[in-house]
């Protein structure tokens, strides 16, 4: 069973089978090749096709009624190969360019601009330019995809050209095109030979026959509008199907330059930023080895090979072949195992903590203490650096870069509490973890960080710094300042970045603190003279906290004591002891 | 191709085209019967080779045509000689007798 369509010629209808209609095209394109406008190409070709739909006719009968292969076989070995049938009278080679269409110096390595609708994913503008620079057209649609994401334009460009830029319409152009010499061994060579079908020749096809659709002249208005509606549906799903392929394998492309970037950089070539701060500021370079090969092999080879995939389901070449797969299966465990590996020793550098409690010494001012934030950022402070990172409240801030001789971690918290004698006091905690608990002191001893005060102040920076080759081993610095009943602190701005869930009675949050003066009373922290909302969300009842469940089952409340009242069970937890009853 | 091949060819597309403005001075006719003639006498082998020389030589004023109805297929164009085709054909004969002359005398006298 063949699929068969309708074609016209010489001014009669035949109906010919999809294969055979193929090869009497190609063949007439290229016997139109040999020719010129001016010899009267389009007569001569009129001619034939009427010669060609004569022989038809005599060849079909009422018992075969259908066009086939063997037939257009036949009539082409009648009338000759293209190159016999043009003879002496095709326009000479080399001559053709400039015959026809005068815009060429006539070498021959000049390569035309067309578009190839032979190897189009939508208009075959990025597979024409690709021809003309001599490039593999996937290089051209991914620089086209890259301006899509990026800007925008890539579309509009993209319409212009396809507007512009004209279809290679016979083989001699697709030759050119290639910049090939339109030659007979060429054309012999090209006729015939045809392009694998990739989805988008489907799609495309699929979007001929919907413009095309020939089935829905013979239904009424509703079937026509409701077949109408389900194509167009169809072809916009394939269509948006066919796009999300395009940008997953741009999306994959771009996560596999960045793991190359990545490798690169660790492997120490210059230039590249982040992995050099990894590698100099995390992983000890026992460790790197194995976190690049994992990384490469779990990572990058499964993306190799999903960008493969969906590359060659676009462009419609064939499957990939078996070992590929394997191997990249083989490779994703070994990376894994090799990051597990990796995971555990990095682990370990991590394992034990050390605290290093000093108190500082204070000013102490009459009544209120000023809490100002250095807004001088890490970047101010040292010329030439550059600044990668930077998370406002985040743990890292740092500087990287050629001359870089120390990271910035802004991992720095201010707590306020109240004090149990008249003075204000100040205790600063610096901490770190490492493979020992000897290894986690000297991983601190590293932390440099400045704090200024005056007679009334303290000016607090977000950030302290380790030197260049001192690993960054979840190293922190902590305040907890202690504010005596009747005196206050004043907030500065800025300070959000450094204080932390500082508890207060109105239960404010730490932003809303900010520029407001705290007086420390009996029941916390409060802001006088000002009108904060209470916030209620923890239950908080004055200085109290209350925890008050009730649900249809029965209650849990917390308060002094801890009370459960249910049906069957009954829980009371007090400084008498614990008493359970149950039914 | 061989060259003897080549050679003959060569031979035969020389008078080509005087054969094709022969046979259409006899009567008005239309390709394929041009192209039985040839085939014939082995002038042509494959008859698409026919149709380009038509338009050639129509634009260049030796030949006219006029369509005629056909049962067998699409109208048909019959093509018959202007009379600056049959001024042309007649030199092509004198040229022809001169050729054949010589070239007997030619090869005759080696």
């Amino acid at each position: 069973m063949n699929k068969t369509v309708t074609v016209n010629i010489g001014g009669l209808v035949f109906h010919i089978e999809e294969q055979a209609y193929e090869k009497l095209r190609k063949y007439l394109d290229t016997i139109k090749s040999y020719f010129s406008v001016s010899q009267g190409r389009d007569e001569i070709i009129q001619d034939i096709e009427s010669r060609i739909a004569e022989m038809f006719q005599q060849r079909l009968s009422a018992a075969r009624e259908v066009v086939t292969s063997e037939d257009v076989e036949f009539v082409i070995s009648s009338m000759g190969r293209p190159e016999e049938v043009a003879g002496d009278e095709a326009v000479p080679q080399g001559e053709q360019l400039n015959n026809e269409y005068d815009s060429t110096t006539g070498t021959k390595s000049y390569r035309r601009l067309f578009r190839d609708e032979d190897d189009a994913v939508i208009g075959g503008v990025c597979s024409g330019i690709s021809h003309r620079l001599d490039i593999d057209p996937v290089w051209m649609r991914l620089a086209f995809a890259l301006a899509l994401i990026f800007f925008g334009s890539g579309i509009l460009i993209y319409i212009i050209l396809w507007i512009i830029m004209p279809k290679a319409k016979n083989q001699a152009e697709k030759l050119e095109m290639r910049g090939m010499p339109v030659t007979i061994e060429n054309l012999k060579k090209s006729f015939g030979t045809s392009m694998g079908e990739s989805n988008f020749v489907e799609l495309e096809k699929d979007a001929r026959a919907f413009f095309e659709n020939k089935d829905r002249k013979e239904k009424n208005f509703i079937q026509r509008f409701f077949g109408f509606l389900g194509d167009f549906l169809k072809l916009i799903i394939k269509a948006i199907l066919a796009f999300i392929t395009f940008i997953f394998g741009v999306v994959l492309f771009a996560f596999l330059i960045a793991i190359i970037i990545l490798t690169l950089g660790m492997m120490g070539v210059s230039g590249i930023s982040i992995p050099v701060f990894i590698s100099e500021y995390f992983i000890p370079s026992s460790q790197q080895v194995l976190f690049i090969v994992g990384v490469l092999l779990f990572l990058g080879l499964p993306l190799l090979f999903l960008l493969t995939k969906i590359l060659s389901s676009v462009f419609g070449r064939k499957e990939l072949p078996k070992l590929f797969s394997r191997t990249t299966w083989m490779g994703m465990v070994v990376g894994i195992v090799l990051l597990i590996i990796f995971g555990v020793n990095m682990a370990k550098e991590f394992k034990s903590d050390y605290y290093d409690r000093t108190s500082v010494i204070m000013p102490q001012p009459d009544s209120v203490l000023l809490l100002e934030f250095d807004k001088s950022n890490y970047n101010d402070k040292k010329d030439g650096s550059f600044q990668f990172f930077g998370f406002d409240d985040g743990d890292f801030s740092y500087e990287v870069g050629e001359d870089a001789m120390q990271a910035a971690f802004s991992d720095v918290e201010l707590d306020i509490v109240k004090s149990n004698s008249d003075q204000f006091e100040m205790i600063q905690t610096y901490s770190s973890k490492g493979k020992s608990r000897k290894d986690a002191g000297s991983n601190l001893e590293s932390i440099t960080y400045q704090f200024q005060q005056s007679d009334s102040s303290l000016t607090f920076s977000d950030f302290f710094t380790l030197p260049k080759g001192q690993f960054y081993r979840g190293q922190k610095v902590r305040f907890l300042l202690k504010v005596p009943v009747g005196k206050s602190v004043y907030l500065a701005p800025g300070m959000e970045h450094i204080i932390y869930d500082i508890d207060n009675v109105t239960g404010t949050y730490d932003d809303d603190m900010i520029g407001l003066t705290w007086t420390m009373t009996k029941r916390g922290l409060e802001c006088l003279n000002c009108d904060l909302p209470e916030r209620s969300i923890y239950g908080r009842r004055s200085d109290k906290y209350q925890i008050d469940i009730k649900s249809n089952e029965g209650s849990l409340t917390i308060n002094d004591s801890i009370k459960v009242d249910m049906d069957d069970v009954k829980i009371k937890v007090d400084d008498e002891g614990i008493r359970i009853r149950t039914k | 191709m061989s060259n003897l091949e080549n050679t003959k060819a060569q031979m035969r597309k020389g008078v080509l085209e005087f054969c094709i403005l022969s046979i259409i001075s006899r009567q008005e006719v239309y390709p394929s019967d041009i192209i039985e003639k040839l085939k014939e006498s082995k002038l042509i082998v494959v008859e698409g080779t026919l149709y380009p020389m038509l338009t050639r030589l129509k634009n260049a004023g030796l030949l006219s045509y006029s369509w005629q109805e056909s049962t067998s297929g699409p109208p048909r164009k019959y093509f018959k000689l202007t009379p600056l085709g049959e001024q042309f054909l007649k030199e092509l004969q004198g040229t022809w007798n001169e050729l054949v002359n010589s070239v007997n005398k030619t090869t005759n006298n080696l």
